[in-house]
């Protein structure tokens, strides 16, 4: 037993732990993270499996049932679990088939604005006089713009629909990443580690992305969550405008946005949407926190 | 006789903006060095914070182009040398930072920090990498286990050390070090500069080490250069230097040197003033502003490095001046 142990620092020095079981060490600890993350598996399951799981169409209007509240309150059946809208049809299916919608739309608007807002903040920090100050100029007449004006203005340009509004929330949202990076980038550059790294003959790419973006990571991975739930929302803005997602197609923001005249009458209609997406963004913000601690190397113990 | 690194009159001069109206100014924080330094030798760089030291680092690991001079590095010259060429000439130069939590990446593991010069510059496997890279572990005096760690996990000498090991991953002929122990405990820096020592033994390394600590310098140096406003006012062997210093700064600094014993305390020469601002150095000798002995001479014409018994020393009146 002793011989084994002491045998043991020798026999793991030699083998590389898997990123992925030392990833999840560290995100593991993070309860909330794996609340989060269990939340967000449940939703994206049901988005992926909502024709099998979805009890009617999201289209599919009851005129015989309009408004009807959820099975809990007075006058709720259990037909409909969670009542219905305006026009009779089923939330919860609406819920369960909008998840592919708004999924899509925060998922994608993210990731487009994350990575040429990584891509060119990183540029402006390296080469900070010609390149680097036009981008910015670009990026302070996009946030000069109000950005609502300039998603439907861009959406205007492009035509209507989901393809569009997304690129259109994902111009309006760059800014933000540019600026998160570059500030981040030319910290870390002055830092005598990418000398190092020059030194030792890293080219351009190595160090933008191997030595200075890891470093980078904190204070974006926190606001790309965060923009998540606002890309929703702006999403559901636009198609309320008539310019994003078209009615009746079921997407959480679109449903809070069409539901705000019977928020009196019916509290449901407009508090079940917005549920879900508090709840989502939620998940998803505790993942960002989850997903920051188990790539700050400082946070995790000792091994 | 083969140098493994040639300074001709390096000179490097920044521009800075003094605001919107006025012009720019030049700072010559580098202004006409030159020097040699042969394999397995260590010259010292000494001199107060601001008379170029660091700069003259930047220089020599080509990560900065000289405004005017001439780098040779055996032989080659680095201006004139292309890209290609430039990239295996930057592998023989490697650099020891001042500051050991500045200069580890955070968020990279030990052993992929000190493989990272050989996935740039060589074809060697993984598993050869990871053998180099336990191998000179061992060498600094790191465990195997070491090598998934973060720099977070480490002390200051620790990561000095490991700062070390990759600076020496490439076998470089020349190793510049910037006050490399500094920032450490006193019971650190031995340990350091010993080791230090030792991989120059082994493989036959130059150094340039920059220092302000006189002591670390006697006990390393071979030959050494003090420096003062972006010149060198004196260069000799470490022998001559400490014991016959000509030029008066270097006579200044050495006085300057704490001693324990009281009758070594006696003689203590006093700079007056500060160090000129490099913007708008004095006419003449540089020094002359704060010097015990300068005469009329010396406000009109700069001094220039010339020999004088065993060593090169710029001042007009070294050879009155000589104890």
């Amino acid at each position: 037993m002793t011989q084994t142990q002491n045998a043991a620092p020798d026999e793991a020095a030699v083998v590389y732990p898997s990123p992925f079981k030392e990833f999840w060490q560290g995100f593991s600890h993070n309860k909330g993270a794996v609340v989060g993350l269990a939340f967000m598996t449940l939703i994206l399951l049901a988005a992926i499996l909502a024709p099998w799981i979805a009890p009617y169409s999201p289209i599919e209007q009851y005129r015989d049932h309009m408004l009807v509240p959820p099975v809990w309150s007075d006058g709720g059946t259990s037909q409909f679990l969670l009542g219905t809208d305006e026009a009779g049809r089923d939330i919860l299916s609406r819920l369960i088939w909008g998840a592919r919608q708004s999924l899509f739309i925060g998922l994608s608007s993210v990731l487009m604005a994350l990575i040429p807002g990584v891509v060119g903040g990183l540029l402006s920090a390296f080469f900070p006089k010609l390149l680097g100050s036009s981008i910015m100029r670009l990026m302070d007449v996009l946030m000069a713009l109000p950005s609502l004006l300039l998603a439907v203005a861009i959406v205007a340009i492009l035509g209507p629909g989901l393809i569009n509004s997304i690129i259109a929330i994902s111009v309006v949202s760059l800014p933000a990443y540019v600026r998160l990076t570059r500030a981040s980038a030319m910290t870390e550059l002055n830092r005598d580690y990418v000398t190092a790294a020059r030194v030792s003959g890293a080219g351009l790419l190595r160090l933008m992305f191997v030595t200075v973006l890891p470093n980078c990571l904190a204070p974006l991975i926190v606001h790309a969550t965060m923009s998540f739930s606002s890309a929703i929302i702006d999403a559901a803005a636009l198609g309320f405008l008539g310019l994003g997602v078209q009615p009746p197609t079921p997407e959480w923001g679109m449903m809070l946005a069409s539901a705000r005249d019977y928020i009196e009458r019916a509290w449901w209609v407009v508090s079940l949407p917005g549920l879900t997406i508090l709840l989502s963004v939620l998940a998803i913000n505790l993942m960002g926190d989850g997903l920051r601690d188990a790539l700050d190397p400082k946070l995790k113990r000792a091994a | 006789m083969n140098h493994v690194l040639e300074a001709r009159d390096l000179t490097r001069y920044y521009d800075v903006s003094q605001g919107f109206f006025k012009g720019n100014a030049t700072v010559k924080a580098l202004n006409g060095v030159s020097f040699t330094l042969d394999a397995g030798k260590t010259l010292a760089v000494v001199g107060e914070s601001g008379c170029g030291k660091s700069t003259l680092a930047r220089q020599l690991t080509l990560i900065e182009p000289p405004t005017s001079g001439a780098l040779l590095l055996e032989g080659t010259d680095a201006a004139k040398a292309g890209k290609s060429e430039l990239q295996a000439m930057r592998t023989k130069v490697q650099m020891v930072f001042q500051n050991p939590y500045a200069s580890l990446n955070p968020r990279q593991k030990i052993g992929d920090q000190l493989a990272e010069p050989l996935l740039i510059n060589t074809r060697m496997s993984a598993s050869e990498r990871k053998d180099a890279v336990l191998s000179m572990m061992q060498r600094v005096g790191l465990r195997p286990e070491h090598y998934f760690r973060y720099p977070h996990m480490f002390s200051g000498g620790q990561r000095q050390r490991i700062a070390i090991a990759r600076a020496m991953m490439l076998q470089p002929r020349i190793v510049v070090a910037d006050e490399p122990t500094s920032a450490l405990d006193v019971s650190i820096q031995a340990q350091v500069l010993n080791l230090f020592m030792d991989l120059q033994d082994e493989f036959n390394t130059a150094y340039l080490f920059i220092s302000h600590n006189l002591a670390v310098v006697e006990h390393v140096a071979d030959d050494v250069m003090v420096m003062y406003l972006g010149r060198a006012v004196e260069i000799g062997s470490k022998d001559t230097i400490y014991n016959r210093p000509l030029h008066p700064y270097t006579r200044a600094l050495l006085s300057a040197t704490p001693s324990i014993h009281p009758e070594n305390r006696a003689i203590k020469i006093k700079i007056e003033g500060e160090l000129p601002s490099p913007l708008n150095p004095p006419s003449g000798c540089a020094f002359h502003k704060r010097c015990p002995h300068a005469q009329e001479r010396c406000t009109r014409e700069e001094p220039q490095l010339r020999t004088v018994d065993a060593q090169r020393v710029a001042c007009h009146r070294a050879e009155e001046l000589r104890p």
